[in-house]
């Protein structure tokens, strides 16, 4: 029993004020001169106009803001959205029985299916995602695997005798990865999965086994205890995955750049284009913010609703 | 142990169902098999589009990727912005934690927001703000500026991301700390400044190493901030993979990619170590 | 213990509040050469934050400290000529058992071979010199506490504070370290100041006993006079068990007092049995090692005082060894319980549990105790 611990554990900043600073400045001033002055100059540039090649002048105009509701824009910002959607659907999806596998393993082995589903993501970005462009080609591995599969099914077909008339086709069609939709957000989910999984597997470790024991006890059946205890108590988990894997997603670069082929952009290439050749910055920084303003209402959402799921927990004692 | 094996599953022993585990399989299998593939077919001995068809063992391009200079002056690149980042990064990150750990001060929660902010905003508002930041303020590293500081530009951004992870890292170790150990040693006549190097650094050290390999990685990683605040003359490993990508697939950049996993999973490996050492012993 | 001796330690009405919360509210003691002190109370009472007061790792809102004569206001923890045993023990993990003693002599900047020999004596004195260079991970709960008491000890402090030195042991280990911990004080000398909130701890171990409620003082004495005369409900109940009956009434009878009591009814008692001072209601309490039981009490009163005696029924026969409990339950609802020889209690067994039996006490044996001696 210790009385006054929170009051013992953080002192005053003005009890060793000099200390305090010492620690205080260095982040503090890095962060304001590296992160903050950087984010206020494009704030500024997006309320410009380009003068010249490399010139802008602060004008204050809302130009840069007006045409984001030009059709194209628009059109790249559903998209992207959808996309990121999906993506994170399937994320959730396929990374909630994932993480009811780890929370429920033998201690000894968790560590280790944890490592399993972390260790792609200590890999280099681009590596995994040229390595998935080896795969998703028309002529790629997985194109084979279907190939191998359309052929082991038409020999099932003849030899059952139904070989001439070509359910499965006549040829085998490739199909294509690149370039088209499926194919980033392919590349979307196997980039982000394992932020979908340790969230889930966070908040799933953390319950109390009893609850979905006095379910059972009361006569509920597995699934229903599934739906109406375990997924409602994991709630919190989901919660935090969806937003962890949707806003990278929606600002991805790099998977729609390579797996898209120009053909399926998202807002970062956009962006990215506005700064590296088409050389609009006032507008690729309004398009920036923009980006961010998404983000910082989806990270408010989701901390108020951490916030309530706390207070209610709380609530329940 | 052989007696556990034989007990039946009970009703939430979900890792034992059959079903679940397949999804854990397959899950797995998706992210494995890429980099499997890529590993595998950096030894394909086939030159042309080398990745479409097994042609039988070679080594050969990763003797070529060695010769490579573009390449492994990118790749020297990124070892160097990745060790000048990661040990300012771990100081910063350092520095932060404390602040967070021990003092109450005022706004703490926005100094708090403020430092997570690197982490969750999308990486190429950081890049595009960044390099509108170097060039406006006319930040051009000379182009005969000597090796490394040629580098300034990448290295800032660098630290700039990976600082508040490594903070975040340290805080964790910080938790675990006794403050009787503070003021034990402060009972036995240890000033502020003793009690912090005697005490408070020995304690945090697996946090700083742990801090170190994280920032360490992520700045390896690394692709979309370096794309924005690099120079045509500064390229680093992912950049150079990326023009030689667009350009054509070569089995020589799945070697060098291959080398590349090599060291994260190294890396990683030691990161796990110091993080199973960190865990209380009691 | 000499009188004019001068206190070691003086604590004079010391006040410590947390925001609005006060933690100790005019707290004044002395602390003599040589005793061990124990300051006793349930969590929150404010023991361990008095202790931290005169550690100086916590400064008094009001009051002050002098050690040894000296007003230790305004010097920090590291400058003052006392030690600690922390409650966690503290021992730092990444140093040696060596290392972890020789810790205060290195920051005095004593020379090695003094520091050698010093540790070495340390270590001699609480059994650990074969584990001079293990660490602490190394080591077991008891053990890392002899390394903690070593390295308080070895700066040969004016005073040992200890913050429940036993609570982290397990309760066979708490027993022989309570031994070891008084053998220890006697070899060293030094005044021991121990927190605890158990009482069987401190009546055993400490020569003086503060016990502490809410922040109050509420009795400073031996652990015998505690015992025997508790100046409140509150101190008798935490000392021992004792049986206590609320007085629901009071009216002055000549030289006497009739106090009510639902279980008892009317008792008389003479007036200068009541307590002098303190507030809130009366309470009745015997200890019940002074309970006698048997088919029916004696006719003559023993003693002066004459005797109390109720009838009940006979409750549960309680075995504890070389004496049973036995549980009286009385009409007036409620129970006492009564400690009884082992004869005895074979003899209750043979009656049927519901049968009528009385208890009885001497008046002397009875205390009257006040809700609170200490408040105005």
């Amino acid at each position: 029993m210790r009385p006054f611990l929170a009051g013992r554990v953080m002192e005053s900043y003005r009890k060793n004020f000099r200390a305090f600073l010492a620690f205080f400045t260095p982040p503090f001033v890095w962060l304001v001169l590296f992160f903050f002055v950087p984010l206020g100059i494009i704030w500024l540039y997006s309320f410009g106009e380009t003068e010249g090649l490399t010139k802008i002048r602060l004008t204050w105009t809302l130009e840069n803001y007006k045409r984001l509701l030009e059709p194209e824009i628009i059109s790249l910002f559903w998209r992207s959205v959808w996309l990121s959607v999906i993506s994170t659907a399937v994320c959730i999806v396929v990374s909630y029985p994932i993480a009811m596998v780890i929370a429920t393993a033998k201690p000894k082995w968790k560590p280790w299916l944890l490592l399993v589903i972390i260790l792609p993501f200590w890999t280099n970005l681009l590596i995994r995602t040229y390595a998935l462009l080896n795969i998703l080609g028309t002529r790629g591995r997985l194109n084979d695997l279907l190939h191998w599969l359309w052929s082991a099914g038409d020999r099932a077909l003849s030899l059952i005798g139904l070989g001439d008339y070509h359910l499965l086709g006549e040829r085998f069609m490739p199909v294509k990865f690149l370039g088209e939709p499926v194919g980033v957000m392919i590349g979307l989910v196997y980039v982000y999965l394992p932020f979908a999984v340790l969230p889930i597997y966070a908040s799933l470790e953390r319950l109390d086994r009893s609850y979905l024991e006095a379910s059972l006890d009361l006569g509920a059946s597995q699934w229903r205890t599934f739906r109406q205890i375990l997924l409602p108590l994991s709630s919190g988990g989901i919660n935090t995955a969806t937003v962890i894997t949707f806003i990278p997603m929606l600002g991805s670069f790099l998977i729609p750049d390579l797996l898209g082929r120009g053909q399926v952009d998202m807002i970062a290439n956009v962006i990215e284009r506005q700064f590296k050749s088409g050389n609009d910055w006032p507008f690729g920084s309004a398009l920036s913010l923009f980006l961010l303003y998404i983000t910082f209402i989806l990270l408010a959402l989701q901390s108020f609703h951490a916030m309530r799921q706390r207070k209610r927990e709380e609530a329940r004692g | 142990m052989a007696r556990e094996k034989r007990e039946p599953a009970g009703p939430f022993d979900y890792s034992r169902k059959l079903s679940l585990r397949l999804v854990f399989f397959l899950g797995s299998i998706f992210l494995y098999a890429p980099i499997v593939v890529l590993v595998i077919f950096s030894f394909n001995n086939s030159r042309r589009g080398g990745n479409v068809i097994w042609k039988g063992f070679t080594t050969k391009y990763y003797e070529k990727a060695f010769h490579n200079d573009a390449l492994m002056e990118a790749f020297i690149n990124s070892l160097a912005i990745a060790f000048i980042s990661t040990l300012i990064a771990v100081i910063l990150g350092a520095l932060t934690a404390v602040v967070l750990w021990r003092f109450r001060f005022p706004l703490k929660p926005v100094f708090e927001g403020m430092v997570s902010l690197p982490i969750v905003i999308p990486e190429i508002c950081m890049g595009v703000s960044l390099a509108v930041f170097f060039s406006s303020f006319g930040l051009y590293v000379p182009r005969d500026m000597p090796f490394p500081l040629n580098l300034t530009n990448i290295i800032i951004a660098h630290i700039t991301f990976s600082f508040p992870f490594a903070a975040m890292v340290i805080r964790t170790r910080l938790n675990s700390f006794n403050r009787e150990m503070e003021e034990a040693a402060k009972d036995l006549g240890a000033t502020e400044f003793q009690v912090f190097r005697d005490i408070l650094l020995p304690h945090m050290k697996p946090g700083l190493v742990a801090g170190a390999l994280l920032a360490f990685t992520l700045s390896l990683d690394d692709f979309v901030i370096t794309f924005f605040t690099s120079g045509p003359n500064t390229v680093t490993f992912p950049i150079k993979v990326y023009s030689m990508v667009r350009f054509s697939v070569t089995p020589e950049i799945n070697a060098a990619s291959t080398i590349l996993i090599l060291i994260t999973l190294l890396v990683t490996f030691l990161a796990m170590r110091f993080q199973s050492f960190e865990e209380p012993r009691q | 213990m000499n009188k004019s001796e001068s206190p070691i330690i003086s604590v004079k009405g010391v006040t410590k509040r947390f925001g609005s919360f006060t933690a100790l509210q005019d707290i004044s003691l002395d602390i003599r050469p040589g005793e061990i002190f124990a300051l006793l109370g349930p969590s929150g009472c404010g023991k361990s934050t008095l202790l931290r007061i005169i550690a100086g790792l916590e400064t008094a809102t009001e009051g002050s400290v002098a050690i040894d004569g000296q007003d230790m206001t305004g010097i920090p923890a590291n400058k003052r000529p006392v030690n600690m045993v922390f409650q966690s023990y503290a021992v730092f993990p990444h140093m040696s058992v060596a290392d972890n003693v020789a810790y205060g002599l290195k920051l005095e900047r004593r020379p090695a071979a003094e520091i050698r020999e010093k540790v070495a004596e340390a270590l001699a004195q609480v059994h650990l010199s074969d584990f001079a260079h293990r660490k602490p991970d190394q080591l077991s709960g008891g053990q890392r506490q002899r390394v903690a008491l070593a390295r308080a000890l070895v700066k040969r402090p004016k005073v040992l504070l200890l913050d429940e030195p036993l609570s982290a042991l397990d309760a066979k280990l708490r027993d022989a370290m309570r031994l070891e911990l008084v053998k220890l004080q006697e070899s060293v000398g030094v005044s021991f100041v121990i927190v605890t909130h158990d009482q069987s701890e401190a009546l055993a171990m400490a020569d003086r006993i503060a016990v502490l409620k809410d922040g109050v003082l509420r009795q400073l004495d031996s652990p015998a006079a505690l015992y025997k005369r508790p100046v409140d409900r509150f101190v008798a109940d935490f000392i021992g068990s004792i049986n206590m009956f609320a007085v629901s009434g009071q009216r002055a009878e000549g030289g006497q007092a009739r106090l009510e009591t639902a279980e008892l009814g009317a008792i008389a008692v003479p007036s200068d049995h009541l307590p002098a001072a303190g507030q809130g209601a009366l309470t009745l309490a015997v200890r019940p090692e002074r309970v006698k039981v048997g088919a029916e009490a004696p006719k003559e009163a023993q003693g002066e005082g004459g005797l109390v005696s109720v009838v009940g029924r006979l409750g549960d026969v309680a075995f504890q060894g070389n004496s049973s409990i036995v549980e009286v339950l009385l009409e007036g609802g409620g129970s006492l319980s009564a400690l009884v020889s082992e004869a005895e209690a074979d003899h209750l067994m043979q009656a049927e549990s519901g049968s009528p039996i009385t208890a009885w006490w001497a008046l002397d044996d009875m205390l009257i105790l006040p809700e609170n001696a200490t408040a105005a």
